[in-house]
């Protein structure tokens, strides 16, 4: 089954596919690269399985309208999207069209290959049905105050912006942030905006296409 | 004989009885005015005398008119006529001062007899009788007699004029005027003064004592001390309270005491008061008392409304001020974000170029790790992955390093601009901000360099972020005064400095001022400074600060001078 198992890499930098093969290759990962989202939808449809690692930022076609081709196209495949640092709103906005997982560029190679493991073991089960319920309990463990901290994360706010529609100082918000990451168990932004996204998700919100722009 | 005898003692009993009659006189006169007098006078002569015409001629003294009063009896009114007419021409002759006299009258004569009235005076008592045989010695007694009873009367009314000018005037007056004797009682209380106390008469007050005129509150006072003043110093004024007698009213009193004194041997004799009645003017007082009081209520009201409403006013206006601060903010906010979206865009568009050689090297890194430990063949491609990842990390560097050059080097279109209109604009732009209005803002151009080389809307970013940054500096300062001031840097440079009146830097900050993310502001980025900075250097220029020595900072930079009549594209 290694086909199952294969790793689709889209990424117009030369120089980050070649160093994901080498990555994937080390880690026993079946690895196929495409330079661009054209060359990668050509050879989609004959794709037995594995899944796909996107990168959310290429000429011509970004990571987003690719995802939404790919659902088009009636890919179900699953996808993980690289984002650069700090861009939450893309990232929320992958997650809402369906991605099963973001990491942000640079990204450490555990926690790219355990995205990858997680995402090769939904293949030809798309629904999140498990993940994102247990996503919306933890969220739902979270103070009113967190909770709008977080909502206000995802929609891609800093914390001086969120401060100042609170009405509070932006150290009240740092505060409340960590305490927010810590009840979600989320090291990273990224883990709690992916937390949020997929209780929405599990809240029937659903793969929300309107927020690709 | 027996005749004659008769009819002397005929004569005799009839002066006696005129003398008597004429003793009466003065009796009667009582009262009577001068006019009443002489008539009375000229009555009494014509009965007793029985003559043609009796004439009392009382010239006036000072303004008051004479009285000439001329009486007849028993003759025709063409002898009256002759008479009076003959008489009076006597009169006015002058010969009136001859006691016996006699004028034609006619085809007879009349007879005159007179008696001076007063001493020294014009006034005369005439009597004329056509008679041959007049006047008779007792007719002369009794005129001479008559004469005197007049003078006594009329010198008496006149010594008395002054008295009942007096009495009118105290019986007339509306104060209280009264005389006491020296053991407190009343002798006399006026009309005016016995109405306010509510007493009924004179006699009524003669059985009470001064003291009995006071409340109660001001009896021991009279009595041990205003009293007892007046007697020793004759005279105390001041303020007391009577009594009304009938409802026990108290009547304030302006009161006058003053002792009379015996004029010739000077011991005194009685205690006199002229008293006014207060009430109407206390109650006027009063009045406008409450007038004042009701108009400074009144005043008081409207102005704690007018304060009200001022406090009101200025509420709203602090209010709209706020929001107009906070419509300020937001929009000095987006300001800021537009400004910095193009930055912002740049350093993103950086932040992705170094991410994927950034990403590429530490996923080469980790392949090289794992290739390295699982050992064997995979050692060679684990030399060639590290070489990977160096390439990668070297690409980083270079994307620095172009990036820099971008900036320093400049895609910047550099013109030729007139530096007065470029800190004019950013003048005006700055002023819309929060904070600006009482900012005093002088501008100085210096004439010899109007022109600088720039990229207009970096230089003028530059500006505005000196300004902005200078007003915010002075909001809480007493003088907000802004300058901005060109001058020549060197033949090739122009330098504009912004100066503030605000607080000043410490100096820790001072040192990192132009670091990125260094802010002294709450909700400042701390990149102003840095990207003024490098926007200066990217045109050859430089930034830098200095505290003034009047307080406040300064702030100069330098860019490149113009050819005065450069044109536009012109290097």
């Amino acid at each position: 089954m290694t086909a199952d198992r294969t790793v689709h890499v889209v990424d117009d930098d030369a120089a980050v596919r070649r160093s994901l093969e080498r990555l994937l290759h080390s880690a026993s990962h079946a690895c196929v690269s495409y330079p661009t989202p054209a060359a990668f939808l050509d050879a989609v449809r004959e794709l037995p399985g594995g899944c796909i690692l996107l990168d959310v930022r290429m000429p011509d076609m970004d990571g987003l309208e690719l995802q939404d081709r790919l659902i088009q196209l009636g890919v179900t495949l699953p996808v993980i999207v690289m984002t650069g640092q700090g861009d939450v709103q893309t990232a929320v906005r992958a997650m809402k069209a369906g991605a099963v997982d973001f990491i942000e560029k640079p990204f450490d190679d555990e926690a790219l290959l355990g995205a990858i493991e997680v995402a090769l073991a939904r293949v030809g089960r798309p629904d999140q049905t498990l993940a994102s319920t247990e996503a919306a309990q933890r969220i739902a463990a979270l103070s009113p105050l967190e909770r709008q901290v977080l909502d206000a994360l995802v929609s891609g706010r800093s914390n001086k912006q969120i401060a100042f529609d609170l009405g509070l100082s932006v150290r009240t918000v740092e505060v409340h942030r960590a305490r927010m990451m810590e009840r979600l168990g989320a090291r990273q932004l990224a883990e709690a905006i992916r937390l949020a996204v997929m209780a929405q998700l599990a809240s029937g919100t659903g793969p929300d296409r309107l927020g690709v722009s | 004989m027996s005749l004659t005898g008769v009819r002397d003692s005929q004569e005799l009993r009839h002066s006696i009885r005129d003398l008597v009659a004429l003793s009466t006189l003065p009796a009667i006169w009582k009262g009577y005015d001068p006019q009443q007098i002489a008539d009375s006078v000229a009555a009494a002569l014509l009965t007793m005398l029985g003559p043609d015409v009796v004439c009392v001629s009382l010239p006036g003294e000072r303004e008051e008119a004479g009285i000439e009063i001329i009486r007849t009896a028993g003759i025709s009114a063409e002898l009256d006529n002759a008479i009076r007419t003959a008489l009076q021409g006597w009169l006015r002759s002058g010969s009136s001062s001859q006691s016996a006299s006699a004028v034609p009258l006619g085809h007879s004569t009349l007879n005159l007899a007179s008696a001076p009235i007063g001493f020294g005076s014009d006034a005369i008592l005439v009597v004329g009788s056509r008679r041959a045989d007049f006047p008779s010695e007792s007719q002369r007694l009794l005129l001479g007699v008559a004469a005197s009873e007049a003078t006594i009367a009329l010198q008496r009314w006149h010594a008395e004029a002054d008295q009942r000018r007096f009495v009118a005037l105290v019986e007339n007056s509306s104060d209280f005027i009264g005389v006491a004797g020296l053991d407190g009682v009343p002798q006399y209380i006026n009309a005016a003064g016995l109405r306010l106390v509510g007493l009924g008469g004179l006699a009524e007050a003669s059985r009470l004592h001064v003291l009995d005129f006071l409340m109660p509150k001001e009896v021991a006072l009279v009595r041990d001390e205003l009293w007892p003043r007046v007697m020793r110093d004759g005279r105390w004024v001041g303020e007391l309270e009577y009594r009304h007698f009938k409802t026990g009213a108290a009547i304030p009193f302006l009161v006058e005491w003053f002792r009379i004194d015996d004029p010739r041997r000077g011991y005194p004799l009685n205690i006199a008061t002229v008293s006014r009645d207060l009430t109407a003017q206390k109650r006027a007082e009063a009045e406008l008392l409450h007038l004042n009081d009701t108009l400074e209520h009144r005043v008081a009201d409207r102005t704690s409304e007018l304060a009200e409403a001022h406090r009101k006013l200025i509420r709203e206006g602090r209010d709209r001020e706020l929001a107009d601060a906070r419509l300020q903010e937001m929009r000095q906010e987006l300001f800021h974000a537009a400004r910095l979206s193009a930055a912002g865009q740049t350093a993103a568009a950086l932040a992705h170029e170094l991410n994927q050689p950034l990403t590429a090297a530490a996923n080469s890194v980790a392949a090289a790790r794992r290739l390295l430990a699982n050992g064997g063949e995979g050692i060679v491609t684990a030399l060639e992955v590290m070489g990977e990842a160096g390439e990668q990390i070297l690409r980083a560097g270079n994307i620095m390093r172009q990036s820099r050059e971008f900036v320093s080097r400049g895609e910047t279109e550099k013109r030729v601009e007139r530096v007065s209109t470029m800190v004019e604009e950013a003048r005006a732009l700055a002023l819309k901000g929060p904070g600006a209005p009482g900012v005093q803002v002088r501008l100085h151009f210096e004439p010899n360099a109007p022109h600088v080389l720039v990229d207009r809307i970096q230089i003028q970013q530059v500006l505005f972020n000196l300004m902005r940054n200078a007003i915010e500096a002075m909001h809480a300062s007493r003088r907000r005064e802004l300058d901005v001031a060109t001058s020549l840097h060197d033949e090739r440079m122009v330098e504009i400095a912004v100066t503030d009146t605000g607080p000043g830097l410490d100096d820790d900050v001072a040192v990192r001022l132009f670091e990125p993310f260094v802010s002294t502001k709450p909700n400042g980025m701390g990149l102003g400074l840095s990207i003024c900075r490098s926007i200066v250097e990217a045109h050859g220029g430089r930034l830098q600060s200095e505290a003034n020595p009047g307080g406040g900072m300064s702030f100069r930079f330098t860019v490149p001078s113009a050819p005065h009549d450069g044109d536009n594209n012109d290097r």
